[in-house]
């Protein structure tokens, strides 16, 4: 199998995995395909690194969230969007429901949106990726600290929407909050 | 108090949350036809049906993406071009610096296309002359097919089949032919052998006529000329042989009239640098040093040839910033940067060490590097030939890490 295929192989397989953590980061379908597509296009000619990664998910991963970022910064500074709810709104109408609970689930979605990028990116990796700490942190290319810090003001912000009971994550996390 | 934790609904609307994000197929497809499609194009294949942009507010972006990928690509074939020329240029005017001496050139001349024989722009321009590139010619109307199986670009990592260098000519009876050479070369500028292939151009075609040299292991053209029912190459005998030592300057003539105009000789590259498993001495060593006064950190990646014998070099060099033996970050392998590295040509030179001599790689630091990094505690270097050195004690902030190619010039820089 050479490179081409490996590659075609791996946009194949993994394509719909990182749309989902690009969904997540972005919340808006388009935005999701886009930074998706950019990246993997990017790394088409860096290849040979990916490859080179010991866990090559993981390594493309880092690559659409450090995007990501890095396009939210670029966006800020230089774009002008013509829907100026792009940042904020999901792409499709969200439907209340009738039931407390899911009305807490739509409105902890919606908070989720105010984090700060970085913050959502590290609870994304955190809770929906099940990385570790020092994982994460590799990701967001910070220290662990800084990690743990982002993930407690964004709980910080979340435990606000609902009333929730205790859970040992979470406490580690908001101990830290200073 | 309900009994959900805060974590656990997290969870539970991210995964439900997941779920709404886009259908995967059609954005697979506009990957594939911007990347592997657009590079089936360039190797002579028919792109695959266009997939119809999605409707966005920036696709503009992706058709810049996928131009410049397209761009690079045929900037990095034209660079295989110009670079072998200039390095001609360099070789002629530096007296032949490398080890051992001309053989068989004054046996070997282009000629110019006899009276009364149509003159073809540029095809009696041998270069290293002066008047080459005032005489640069437009490139051939139409994009040869290789024709043959002998070139097997997988054993290149990452690579694939190019056009190379290319020449006319016009036969004693008036026709237009054209050489082109194929060659398989990788994303770290790695190279193949190449394959002289001869075309006529027929009722608007480019028909296949002849295979003027054939590719064996490590063999490498160093340039290509063609002139009136003849044509010339060049080479650099990176490999010692029986009859000539590493580093010769090699060329060879064949007699485009004849109908069998034989296959002229055979060359090879050198032993790859470092490489432990062959008969022979390819010993190397690394050094690394801070480069002073830098806009950015950065360092000079120092190669020593070690051994015995000239050995071969090409390419980037794989640098991974590293802690208590665990990878923090590789370096991006970019051509050149804020401190410099390879600027005057497309793709990395090629090199041959004879024993004792050096070869240099730039690695730096990205400005957007700041802010928190890790820090590595040694580097860990595999030159392009896959030959891992010993690692390297450097504290380095594992983030925007970029390495340049090897060259000979103990800057880093050509």
């Amino acid at each position: 199998m050479d490179s081409d295929e490996r590659y075609t192989a791996f946009v194949r397989e993994h394509t719909p995995a990182l749309l989902k953590t690009a969904y997540l980061l972005t919340r808006n379908a388009g935005e999701a395909e886009e930074l998706v597509q950019d990246t993997l296009v990017w790394l088409y000619p860096r290849w040979q690194q990916v490859e080179f990664a010991e866990h090559q998910l993981a390594y493309v991963r880092k690559a659409v969230v450090n995007r990501y970022l890095a396009g939210r910064r670029r966006l800020s500074a230089t774009e002008v969007f013509f829907d100026p709810s792009w940042d904020r709104a999901p792409d499709r109408p969200v439907t209340r429901d009738r039931t407390a609970e899911v009305d807490e689930r739509i409105a902890l979605w919606a908070q989720l949106g105010e984090l700060s990028e970085r913050q959502r990116a590290a609870l994304v990796l955190r809770f929906f990726h099940d990385l570790p700490d020092d994982e994460v942190a590799e990701v967001l290319e910070c220290r662990v600290g800084t990690v743990r810090s982002l993930i407690s003001r964004g709980l910080s912000v979340l435990r606000g929407v609902g009333d929730y009971a205790d859970d040992a994550i979470s406490s580690r996390y908001l101990r830290n909050v200073t | 108090m309900t009994a959900r934790t805060l974590t656990d609904e997290l969870r539970s609307v991210l995964l439900f949350h997941a779920l709404e994000a886009p259908e995967p197929n059609a954005t697979v497809d506009r990957i594939l036809n911007d990347t592997v499609g657009a590079q089936t194009l360039l190797g002579g294949d028919r792109l695959p049906a266009a997939v119809p942009a999605r409707t966005g507010r920036r696709v503009s972006t992706q058709q810049l993406v996928a131009a410049s990928v397209v761009a690079l690509l045929l900037l990095a074939v034209a660079g295989i071009n110009s670079y072998r020329t200039r390095g001609v240029d360099e070789r002629n005017q530096s007296g032949n610096q490398v080890a051992g001496a001309a053989f068989g050139a004054a046996s070997t001349t282009g000629r110019r296309p006899a009276a009364g024989q149509t003159p073809v722009e540029g095809s009696a321009v041998l270069p290293g002359t002066a008047t080459d590139q005032a005489n640069a010619k437009a490139a051939p109307p139409l994009t040869p097919v290789y024709a043959g199986k002998a070139l097997d670009c997988a054993t290149i990592r990452g690579s694939r089949l190019v056009t190379g260098q290319w020449d006319d000519y016009v036969s004693s009876t008036g026709e237009l032919y054209y050489i082109f050479e194929f060659l398989c070369v990788g994303f770290n500028g790695e190279r193949s052998a190449s394959e002289l292939q001869v075309f006529q151009q027929v009722d608007g075609q480019l028909k296949y006529r002849r295979t003027l040299l054939s590719p064996a292991a490590d063999e490498y053209l160093d340039f290509m000329t063609a002139g009136a029912d003849s044509a010339r190459i060049q080479a650099i005998a990176h490999r010692q042989g029986p009859d000539r030592p590493a580093g010769a300057v090699l060329s060879t003539t064949w007699d485009l009239s004849q109908a069998d105009p034989g296959n002229g000789y055979s060359f090879t590259v050198a032993d790859p640098c470092g490489r432990t498993d062959l008969d022979q001495d390819l010993a190397v060593t690394a050094t690394l040093s801070v480069v002073p006064d830098a806009p950015a950190p950065a360092w000079r990646l120092t190669v020593r040839n070690a051994g015995s014998q000239a050995c071969g070099l090409e390419g980037f060099p794989v640098v991974r910033a590293q802690r208590a033996g665990a990878t923090l970050a590789t370096a991006l392998p970019t051509l050149s940067g804020p401190v410099g590295g390879v600027t005057k040509q497309t793709v990395p030179p090629i090199l041959v060490l004879p024993a004792g001599r050096t070869a240099t790689a730039l690695v730096e630091q990205s400005a957007a590097a700041a802010g928190t990094c890790q820090s590595s505690d040694q580097l860990s270097v595999t030159l392009p030939n896959g030959v891992t050195l010993s690692p390297l004690p450097a504290r380095v902030s594992a983030c925007g890490l970029i390495v340049h190619p090897l060259v000979e010039n103990p800057s880093g820089s050509d």
